[in-house]
C-alpha cells in the first residue's frame, strides 16, 4: 500500500511539475500553418518590385530616346534636304563639266580623243544614273567605296563623293556635314590631256585613282568614343537578419571550469542555446555604391563602400528589479566571471518585452560580377563579394552564461568582422544605364562578440537588392 | 477575445482568430510534443501538423468538455501518428533494448525544475517515454494506449512500470526526488508483525 501510495505520488508529482511547462515555437510553425490554411500571403514587396520595374523601364525608355535624338535618323525631311543639296551641287558640277564636254565635241575630236573613249572608267559612268533616292539607299547600306556618277540631264561626267554621304549617315550627327562635304567636292574641270590618256592606257585606273587625280580627300570617319571600362553602381538592399548561436565553448570550457565554484555559476545546459532564446528578425538595410571595372565583356571587378544596418528583436521578460547576472569570459588566465545587473529575464517577469539588437556597420565590399546571360536589354548576373566590416555605434544585449538574463554587451562587440555576400540579379539595360534587382544572402563569418564571450553569434541576412549601374565615360 | 469568440472565428476560417488560438495554446502544446519527440524540430513539426488538424476539424468540437482538452487529444494523437509514420516509435519499442540503456550522469539536465523533469523524461527510450507520457501525464488508460500504439495492454503496463523505474532512478540520481526508504519500511512492517 505504501508503495502504491508512493507510485501515485510520483505520478502526481510528475503531472504537477510538467503541466505548467511551456515552450515557445519558432515563427516558421505559424507561417507554415497559415500557408497550409490560407495559401501564401500576398507579398507586398511584389507590388513594389513590379512598380519599380515598370517605372525603371519607362524612365529608361524615355532617357534612351532622348540620348538617341542627336544622331538624326534618316527621316524623310532629312532625305529631302540632302537630296536638294546634292542636286544643287550636282548642277553646279555639271556647269563646269560642260567645258569638258565641249572639248569632246566633234570639232575637237582627234585620234587621242577617240583613244580616250576606250577609257574603262567610262563603264563606271555609263551604268550610273542620277544621284537620287538610289544613292541614298546605297548610303543606308553603308557602301564604303566612292561612287562616280553622271547626270542624265547633261550627259556630262560628274564626280560625287558619295562617301561623304555614306559614312556620315552612320556616324555623323548632323546632315549639314554632308552638305559641306558635297560643297567642297571638286567637279571635273580638267581637260583630258594626251598624257592622261597615255597613263590611262598603261593602267586601268580605279575609282580611287580617279578621285586622287582630282585632289579629292577621303573623308576621315569620325571616331566613336571609346567604350569605358568603368561603371558606377548605387544599390539599396532591404534585408532581414537571422542569427545562429553556438554554445560549444560554454559546455566545453565554462561549465567544467566553474562547476566547483561556490557562486551562481552557469548551470549544466543540456539543451541547445538556440532552444532557450526567442528572437524575431527585423528589417535592416544595406546601402552603398560601387565602382565596377570591366575585366572582360562579362566579368567585372567591383569595390565600393557600404553601410549596413542589421537588427533583430529578442523576446524576453522584464522584471521589476535589476538582478545580478553572471557573464563568464574566456581569458588567458582561464575563466573570468563578471557580474552585471539586468532587468531582463529570459524566463520570468512582470511583463513581456522585446529588446532590439541593432548594429551599424561600414563595409568595403570587394567582389566580382559575372553576366550569366547577357541580352541586348535584359540579362542575369551573379555577384559575390568579401566585405571587411567595421562596427560603428551599436546597441546590443547579450545572453548571460546561465541563459537566464540579457545584459548590455556593447563593450564585447567585435570591432572588425568579415562578411561574404552572394546574389543573383535580373538586369535591364537601357543606354548607359542598367537597372538590377535580385535576392542576396550575406553571412557574417566571425561571431558578433569577441572571442572572450563563449556564446558565439553568427548573423545571416536575406535581402532583395535593387540597384542601378551607369557606365562612366 | 473569449474562447467562444475564438472558436466562432475559427469556424469561419478567420486568420486572426486562428492566430489568437494558436498564440494561446501553442506554448503548452509544444511542451506536450517535445515530451514525445526526439528533438525540437520534430516537436515543432508535430505541433504544426496538430494545429492544422485542429483548425480543419474544429467543426467537430461539440462544446462537451474543455476546449484545451480537445486540442490536447488531437495533438497527442498527432504525436503518436508522427512517431509511427517516421518509424521512430516501432524501432525502439523493444524493452530489452531500453533496459540496457546507460545514462551518464553528466547528460542529466539541470535547468529548471519542470524543464529538468521533461529533459529527464526525454532521456528514456522512445517506447518507454511514449507510454509514460500517455499514462502518467496525459491520463490515458493502458487499454487505450494499447489501441493507440497497436500493442497489448499488458505490454503497455510492463513498459510503463519499467519506464517509471528508470525515470525514478534518473530523478533520484539528479536529486530531484528522494529515494524511498525501503529498508525502514521493511523494518517497520517486520516490527508490526
Amino acid at each position: 500500500m505504501e508503495n502504491q501510495k508512493y507510485q501515485d505520488e510520483f505520478e502526481q508529482f510528475l503531472h504537477d511539475e510538467v503541466k505548467q511547462h511551456r515552450m515557445y515555437p519558432s515563427d516558421r510553425v505559424w507561417t507554415n500553418i497559415r500557408t497550409e490554411l490560407h495559401g501564401h500571403r500576398s507579398w507586398p514587396a511584389l507590388t513594389f518590385i513590379s512598380l519599380f520595374i515598370i517605372t525603371a523601364l519607362t524612365l529608361s525608355t524615355v532617357l534612351s530616346t532622348q540620348e538617341n535624338f542627336h544622331p538624326q535618323p534618316l527621316s524623310i525631311p532629312n532625305i529631302a534636304k540632302v537630296e536638294q543639296e546634292t542636286i544643287a551641287a550636282h548642277k553646279a558640277a555639271g556647269e563646269k563639266s560642260r567645258h569638258y564636254f565641249n572639248k569632246l565635241a566633234p570639232v575637237h575630236i582627234t585620234m587621242n580623243t577617240i583613244a580616250a573613249m576606250d577609257y574603262p572608267a567610262a563603264d563606271l559612268f555609263a551604268t550610273n544614273n542620277s544621284l537620287s533616292q538610289t544613292d541614298l539607299t546605297l548610303a543606308k547600306e553603308n557602301i564604303q567605296q566612292p561612287t562616280i556618277s553622271n547626270t542624265k540631264n547633261n550627259n556630262s561626267l560628274a564626280l560625287f563623293p558619295v562617301k561623304a554621304l555614306l559614312q556620315p549617315l552612320e556616324v555623323i550627327q548632323h546632315s549639314e556635314v554632308v552638305a559641306s562635304e558635297i560643297n567642297t567636292a571638286k567637279p571635273v574641270d580638267e581637260t583630258v590631256s594626251a598624257q592622261d590618256i597615255h597613263l590611262l592606257q598603261e593602267k586601268d585606273p580605279t575609282a580611287d585613282d580617279y578621285l586622287k587625280d582630282f585632289s579629292y580627300n577621303k573623308t576621315q570617319p569620325l571616331k566613336r568614343s571609346a567604350v569605358s571600362k568603368f561603371g558606377f553602381q548605387f544599390y539599396i538592399t532591404p534585408s532581414t537578419s537571422y542569427r545562429r548561436l553556438s554554445d560549444e565553448k560554454v559546455k566545453e570550457i565554462i561549465q567544467p571550469a566553474v562547476a566547483s565554484l561556490p557562486i551562481n555559476t552557469p548551470l549544466n545546459q543540456l539543451s541547445n542555446v538556440n532552444e532557450v532564446v526567442r528572437h524575431r528578425p527585423a528589417v535592416g538595410l544595406e546601402v552603398g555604391f560601387a565602382v565596377l571595372y570591366n575585366i572582360s565583356s562579362r566579368l567585372k571587378l567591383k569595390t565600393g563602400l557600404q553601410l549596413n544596418i542589421r537588427q533583430y528583436q529578442i523576446e524576453t521578460f522584464q522584471s521589476r528589479t535589476y538582478d545580478p547576472t553572471t557573464i563568464s569570459l574566456i581569458s588567458f588566465n582561464g575563466v573570468e566571471n563578471i557580474t552585471r545587473f539586468s532587468p531582463y529575464n529570459n524566463n520570468v517577469g512582470y511583463k513581456q518585452t522585446e529588446l532590439e539588437n541593432k548594429v551599424y556597420q561600414l563595409a568595403i565590399p570587394i567582389g566580382i560580377q559575372w553576366d550569366v546571360i547577357k541580352g541586348k536589354h535584359v540579362g542575369i548576373n551573379m555577384e559575390a563579394s568579401v566585405q571587411p566590416t567595421f562596427n560603428l555605434n551599436k546597441s546590443v544585449y547579450l545572453l548571460s552564461t546561465d541563459y537566464r538574463h540579457y545584459a548590455e554587451g556593447n563593450d564585447l562587440v567585435r570591432k572588425w568582422n568579415i562578411n561574404t555576400s552572394i546574389g543573383l540579379n535580373l538586369s535591364y539595360k537601357a543606354g548607359k544605364t542598367s537597372w538590377q534587382i535580385g535576392p542576396q544572402i550575406r553571412y557574417q563569418h566571425l561571431p558578433t562578440y569577441s572571442n572572450k564571450y563563449p556564446i558565439k553569434e553568427y548573423l545571416m541576412d536575406y535581402g532583395m537588392r535593387i540597384g542601378f549601374t551607369r557606365a562612366i565615360q | 477575445m473569449t474562447e467562444q469568440a475564438i472558436i466562432a472565428g475559427c469556424l469561419q476560417n478567420d486568420a486572426a482568430a486562428q492566430r489568437e488560438l494558436y498564440n494561446r495554446y501553442s506554448p503548452k502544446m509544444l511542451s506536450v510534443c517535445y515530451r514525445f519527440a526526439p528533438n525540437r524540430e520534430d516537436a515543432e513539426d508535430m505541433l504544426q501538423e496538430g494545429f492544422i488538424k485542429v483548425f480543419t476539424q474544429i467543426h467537430t468540437f461539440q462544446n462537451k468538455g474543455a476546449f484545451e482538452g480537445w486540442i490536447r487529444r488531437i495533438i497527442v494523437h498527432t504525436c503518436i501518428n508522427f512517431l509511427k509514420k517516421h518509424k521512430k516509435f516501432n524501432e525502439s519499442l523493444d524493452i530489452s533494448f531500453a533496459t540496457s540503456v546507460h545514462i551518464k550522469e553528466e547528460t542529466i539536465p539541470s535547468i529548471m525544475q519542470a524543464r529538468q523533469i521533461i529533459e529527464c523524461i526525454r532521456l528514456l527510450p522512445v517506447g518507454y517515454r511514449t507510454v509514460l507520457n500517455l499514462y502518467a501525464l496525459e491520463g490515458y488508460s493502458h487499454k487505450e494506449i494499447g489501441i493507440m500504439l497497436d500493442i497489448e495492454e499488458s505490454t503497455s503496463r510492463s513498459q510503463y512500470t519499467r519506464a517509471k523505474a528508470m525515470l525514478e532512478n534518473i530523478l533520484i540520481r539528479k536529486k530531484i526526488i528522494e529515494a524511498p526508504k525501503q529498508d525502514y519500511q521493511w523494518l517497520a512492517a517486520f516490527n508490526k508483525s
